[in-house]
């Protein structure tokens, strides 16, 4: 305990420590006062005692004067005396009856008792008690007393002046003497005895008076003591009834925290053991009922997977442990957003996420307990879950606005336009009839095809929300069309799902775009006519777009030149396959044709290799569109092994195929010279959506020329009549 | 609102599969699947049969099939009547089928009505039905037949 | 009660971590704490931690030669008293809890920023 605990205990405990220490004064005044109370009691009861024994001296002192003066009387006194003649003859002692010598005796006694008991009263000082033993008689106190001792020693002097003759060992006292000494004994013994009475009687009223003054202050001290006994009781129990209600408050406290409590709370020991309090709502999201003492881990493994539960293990001994810090191993709770099946009030299975925290609880510094807290997170999770969709939706949607702000509204109307017709296109294949796997094969590659396509687009407009739901579908669709005899008729359902995905999206992006395009108002999205068509052909930022991006992701460097002057008069249609096809060439182009900066540099190459489009204009009707690279060209050699390696070739077959007919193999499906599959190319489609593209255009051919490490062209001619 | 995906289409067809299997020893087979979209309408047979979902599912499963397929399923089961009332009756059946499944795919915290069976090509269907439906043609014999899934889910 | 001064190894494969981590120990908060070595695999840590006997290490997870599990247990076997916190982008919690159990006192998570490491740091050190 440190010294502020302490302090504490003292300001606690002030009001009856005070209370019991004025307590022991008050009691100790009383007894004081009850001591001097008895003490001056004695001292009262001696004066009273000695001065009403001075009464009977002084009547004794008279009685044996007068003893003695009868026995002389009765004695011939001749007989006695030796000169009868003289009346101060003086008396013999010798011849004096025994009677008479015994009262001499007494007298000598009383008188000296009588004279330094009035001189204690007087002065004070030693004197014969009652019991014969000396003792301390004090000097008389109010001024009827004094004055009564005053009166007393006045008459007291005389007399003893008379007595002096007949007393001491050698008594030579005459007959007139004595009858002198009895004459003022008979005239003052009265008085002296009236006075001692007074005397008596006053003591006795001072001592009364003193007694019950003393009574009253004792009594007052009683009470006092009495009074701040009370008090001190009161103030205890008050403070003990306090702190039994604040126990009782904090009992109660507690007890109802544990009962309202969202959270499940629980305090493990040592042992892994449920202590004895626990929040109500604990069984309730544990869903299962818990007793005090019983084992923690058991209700874990019985919820959790195996995995989980050793991590669990290890998290909860590390806890219980000293060595590590709390702080420092939180992170690895594995007990975070654990989904539970659990039954509702309806008797129906219910998915709820829980978490477990764990804290540890320090008695003196060391780890007694562990307390568990346990949330029910479902909500928060779904939240999460439905914040992350909403998140990718809304990306698509964000790109979509980007679009719009950059002033390209033509072209995402086209995209619209485009894709919506494609996945018609998809879903009306999917609805014809699959009775073999020839024909689903066949469906396969159109949909990859035409997926292939739009993600090409989705890709040149930015769109990457699509072009990456596309890249994951085509993906599917090849590993679909890899597993060969596997395939049966239920692939073509998880094609339809994938369309609906493709749905979804489409809308989403379909919506946007024309809630965007009222705002901007309608001429926004509408085609821009011939004659107000910019200077740059909007396909060149297409193309340049997105040939820079493929470049980046492939650590390629490029410069492109597109002249797309003679495209302004064609007709959208056209335009729009154009676009199709640059894509896929371009892609292409990147991928396969040009080098790295560094495979360039030592092929003597320029670092930077060059791409370029153009559309020439051959006269009747009759156009041209290039697209040429400075790449690695088409190297059949190169073709044969990669067909080999991928497996589309037996070694055999390939090396049966002339350099043309493995080149011609490039424009069908399922053919790819990318070592990965990766979203810009190598999935084997690409120049099969080209070629189809061409054959259906009006006139369409295509031709390609290429020399290798030199360059690629590919030449497309239609017609425009 | 989550969409289904093709665990739960399969969940539906294979209810009707399982049922061709169990009577006829010989199950059905997907020919096609796609959605119901403007210009691509569901397709109809004669004789459908629908389940109504409401919970944590809601929507509608139909199967629909020629009256030839039917009457060819009552010849195999060996029933003699092939009335009108027996062919409702058995496409009635083949919906229950696909209800009990649907109970156990999705669980009982959901509510499937008795089916209700029409004998004429249905065609307020295609009108009632949502956009981006899935639309399943399964082939029995020489026979189509068709499992229309409408259903969305609540989450 | 702290020590006046700790002597500190930074055991990591990445160049990088371990000059950033070399970097961190800068900040005036940690000037108690004096870099005696780095090691860049399990080995090397261990001939390290021998000779200088540290009383912090830093402890990757993955590294050629000898992982920081084994590394982790080698050390507290050497000298109980240290204290080693591991730095991990481990998404896998079962092995950084056993490392835990080797005798390892904390974990932080690699990306980690420099007032993360700076905190565990003083966690470490305090009492």
């Amino acid at each position: 305990m440190d010294k502020r605990n302490e302090q504490s205990v003292f300001a606690r405990y002030r009001k009856i420590i005070l209370a019991v220490i004025l307590f022991m004064v008050v009691d100790s005044l009383v007894i004081g006062i009850n001591f001097y109370n008895t003490y001056k009691a004695d001292e009262s009861a001696l004066s009273i005692n000695l001065s009403g024994r001075q009464g009977t001296l002084s009547q004794r002192i008279t009685t044996v004067l007068l003893l003695m003066q009868r026995s002389l009387d009765a004695n011939d006194e001749s007989s006695l005396v030796g000169n009868l003649q003289d009346s101060d003859l003086t008396v013999n002692i010798f011849n004096l009856p025994p009677s008479v010598v015994r009262n001499l005796k007494e007298l000598d006694q009383t008188v000296t008792l009588f004279d330094t008991t009035l001189k204690g009263f007087s002065d004070g000082g030693i004197v014969t008690g009652g019991d014969g033993k000396p003792t301390l008689l004090t000097q008389v106190e109010t001024a009827v007393s004094r004055q009564l001792v005053a009166d007393t020693s006045e008459i007291w002097t005389k007399y003893f002046e008379l007595l002096k003759p007949l007393l001491g060992e050698e008594r030579n006292f005459s007959v007139a003497e004595l009858k002198e000494a009895v004459s003022y004994a008979q005239n003052n013994n009265l008085e002296i005895q009236r006075l001692m009475n007074d005397l008596t009687t006053d003591l006795e009223t001072v001592a009364n008076k003193r007694a019950s003054t003393l009574r009253i202050v004792l009594v007052i001290g009683i009470i006092v003591a009495f009074i701040n006994f009370c008090y001190t009781v009161i103030i205890t129990l008050r403070d003990l009834m306090s702190g039994d209600k604040k126990l009782a408050e904090s009992r109660n406290e507690n007890a109802e925290i544990l009962a309202t409590v969202h959270e499940g709370l629980f305090l493990l020991n040592k042992d892994k053991k449920l202590g004895t309090q626990f929040s109500e709502s604990l069984p309730r999201m544990l869903h299962m009922d818990i007793v005090p003492g019983m084992d923690f881990m058991p209700i874990l493994k019985n919820m959790v997977s195996s995995e989980v539960y050793e991590s669990a293990v290890d998290y909860v001994e590390l806890l219980l442990g000293e060595r590590v810090k709390e702080s420092l191993v939180a992170s690895l709770n594995p007990l975070t957003n654990i989904p539970v099946s659990m039954l509702d009030k309806f008797g129906n299975t219910q998915s709820r996420y829980l978490s477990f925290f764990f804290n540890r609880a320090l008695v003196d510094d060391k780890i007694s307990h562990v307390l568990v807290t346990v949330q029910d997170v479902t909500d928060r999770v779904q939240l999460q879950k439905q914040v992350e969709q909403a998140k990718s939706m809304s990306k698509a949607e964000v790109e979509t606005l980007l679009r719009l702000a950059g002033n390209d509204f033509t072209s995402l109307q086209q995209f619209i336009d485009n894709t919506s017709q494609a996945l018609g296109q998809i879903n009306e294949k999917l609805s014809e009839s699959h009775d073999d796997t020839r024909a689903l094969l066949h469906t396969l590659n159109y949909v990859l095809r035409l997926v292939h396509g739009i993600k090409g687009e989705a890709a040149a407009l930015g769109i990457e929300a699509l072009e990456g739901y596309a890249h994951a579908c085509e993906q599917e669709m090849v590993a679909m069309r890899e597993s060969g005899q596997e395939l049966t008729s239920d692939s073509i359902v998880r094609v339809a799902v994938l369309l609906e995905g493709f749905y979804e999206r489409y809308s989403s992006l379909a919506n946007i775009a024309s809630r965007l395009g009222s705002v901007l108002g309608t001429g926004a999205l509408n085609r821009p006519d011939a004659a107000a068509a910019p200077i740059v052909h909007p396909m060149v930022e297409h193309v340049t777009h997105l040939a820079q991006r493929i470049a980046t992701d492939h650590g390629k460097e490029v410069e492109i030149s597109c002249h797309f002057d003679k495209l302004s008069g064609l007709p959208d249609h056209i335009v729009r396959e154009l676009q199709s096809i640059s894509i896929q060439l371009v892609r292409n182009a990147l991928v396969h044709g040009i080098e790295t900066p560094t495979e360039r540099l030592t092929r003597n190459k320029p670092r930077t290799g060059s791409l370029s489009l153009w559309c020439e204009y051959l006269g009747s009707g009759l156009y041209e569109f290039t697209v040429r690279d400075d790449g690695r060209g088409i190297v059949p050699e190169h073709l044969r092994a990669n067909f080999v390696k991928n497996g589309r070739l037996t070694p055999e077959k390939a090396a049966a195929m002339s350099d043309k007919e493995i080149a011609g193999l490039i424009f069908k499906p399922g053919i790819s010279t990318a070592d990965k599959a990766n979203i810009d190319a190598g999935h084997g489609v690409g120049l099969d959506v080209v070629l189809e593209k061409v054959d259906t255009m009006q006139g369409g051919r295509l031709s390609v020329k290429s020399r290798p490490d030199s360059f690629t062209e590919f030449r497309i001619q239609f017609s425009a009549a | 609102m989550k969409n289904i995906d093709e665990s739960d289409i399969h969940s539906f067809v294979n209810a009707v599969s399982g049922f061709f299997l169990q009577v006829t020893e010989e199950k059905v087979e997907i020919r096609s699947a796609y959605l119901v979209e403007d210009g691509i309408k569901p397709t109809t047979f004669e004789l459908t049969s629908y389940i109504t979902l409401s919970g944590n599912y809601t929507g509608r499963i139909y199967f629909s099939a020629p009256r030839a397929l039917i009457a060819h399923l009552l010849l195999m089961m060996q029933e003699p009547d092939r009335s009108e009332e027996r062919l409702l009756d058995a496409v009635g059946e083949i919906a229950n089928t696909i209800s009990g499944n649907a109970r156990k795919h999705f669980g009982e915290a959901m509510e499937v009505t008795v089916p209700v069976t029409q004998a004429t090509k249905p065609d307020w269907l295609e009108k009632t039905v949502s956009p981006r439906s899935y639309a399943i043609l399964v082939k029995w014999k020489q026979y189509r037949a068709s499992v229309i899934v409408d259903i969305q889910t609540i989450e | 009660m702290m020590k006046k001064e700790f002597t500190l190894l930074i055991v990591d494969d990445s160049a990088i971590i371990r000059s950033r981590i070399a970097r961190i120990l800068s900040d005036p908060r940690l000037g108690f704490i004096r870099m005696t070595g780095m090691a860049k695999n399990g080995m090397d840590a261990i001939t390290q931690f021998m000779q200088q006997t540290p009383d912090i290490v830093t402890m990757d997870i993955t590294m050629p030669e000898m992982d920081g599990v084994e590394c982790t247990e080698k050390m507290i076997a050497f000298s109980p008293n240290c204290s080693i916190l591991v730095i991990s982008a481990l998404s896998d919690k079962a092995t950084a809890l056993k490392t835990l159990k080797k005798g390892a006192r904390g974990f932080l998570y690699k990306p980690f920023t420099d007032e993360e490491l700076i905190a565990a740091f003083l966690e470490l050190v305090h009492s």
